[in-house]
């Protein structure tokens, strides 16, 4: 890794941002969210799990971001409470919006930065991750303390990649932008 | 009725706008891409307003706003994107396809349904 190539601060940056858009995101009627870092990610992948990837782009670096939603009852009661047929559409789209507060607040920083549409992974992929060779990686689990009970349970990775020294500083206090969902007009 | 174009590659957000504006009383067709969006406008010329994602595989919501003004010749087609993309540069590109309006998802209906109202007339 050129893990060299982004500042400590950077690091601390991405992190920051990433777990404000999961709180901001994934949480979905106010319920305890505890993101916790993990080492390695080496748990079973069952084969109703559904991993969602991302890529915003920039000149600089590319930054990928992998979501994983369990295919548990606890899961899709949680995310897809209408029809469990939608499930994988509905994590499609939490991940996108997820994503996209990434990229809302990191787009303050870095201005020419460039959003993928997701994509469905399958579960094994996330094993192997580091053959992408990431400058930076860091992954999380996060436990949702659902109404009904249930925890649930959702593994997040983000990888690096870059071409320029990343060094930057996103502030602690800085809230999602207040304009989300508000018509602009020209 | 108003009639309304909504284009995007979630079904779930198809679902979700469509919805909420049908039981808000307007006319929703509904478009899995830009190039599914652009057929639907060929095939019915009474549709007032677009409400188009920006990222979908096939063609953009972006460039189907291109083609809308151009290849179309609709200028007077109102269109307001509903996207996760929110940087200057990308707004800038939609103001000059057309763009009339630009929602950050997630979609809040209630905080914009009189804006599409008034758009759709």
């Amino acid at each position: 890794m050129r893990g060299g190539m982004i500042s400590a601060a950077a690091r601390q940056s991405f992190e920051t941002v990433l777990q404000r858009a999961v709180r901001a995101r994934l949480v979905l009627s106010g319920e305890p969210c505890a993101i916790t870092r993990v080492d390695v990610r080496a748990d079973e992948v069952t084969p109703d799990d559904v991993v969602v990837a991302l890529t915003i782009s920039s000149m600089g670096f590319r930054y990928m971001l992998f979501l994983r939603f369990r295919g548990d009852a606890a899961s899709v009661r949680y995310f897809a409470p209408g029809a469990a047929g939608d499930f994988r559409d509905a994590v499609l789209e939490l991940g996108n919006l997820c994503c996209g507060a990434i990229n809302q607040e990191l787009v303050g920083h870095f201005p020419d930065l460039g959003m993928s549409t997701p994509y469905v992974l399958d579960g094994h992929c996330l094993h192997h991750v580091d053959s992408l060779k990431p400058d930076y990686r860091a992954d999380f689990d996060v436990t949702l303390d659902a109404a009904s009970g249930e925890a649930v349970l959702v593994g997040v990775t983000m990888c690096l990649f870059t071409r320029v020294p990343i060094d930057f500083h996103a502030g602690h206090e800085v809230e999602m932008a207040t304009s989300d969902g508000e018509l602009e007009l020209f | 009725m108003a009639k309304i174009l909504v284009v995007d590659d979630s079904s779930a957000v198809r679902d979700e706008v469509a919805t909420f504006l049908r039981g808000n009383g307007l006319d929703v067709q509904t478009a899995v891409d830009g190039k599914d969006g652009l057929s639907r406008l060929k095939a019915d010329p009474g549709i007032r307003l677009v409400i188009s994602d920006v990222n979908m595989p096939n063609m953009d919501g972006l460039t189907m706003v291109e083609k809308i003004r151009g290849e179309l010749g609709n200028k007077s087609l109102n269109v307001v994107m509903l996207t996760t993309e929110s940087s200057p540069a990308m707004k800038d590109r939609g103001k000059a396809a057309g763009v009339k309006g630009w929602i950050v998802k997630p979609f809040k209906g209630a905080a914009v349904l009189e804006g599409l109202k008034k758009l759709a007339v």
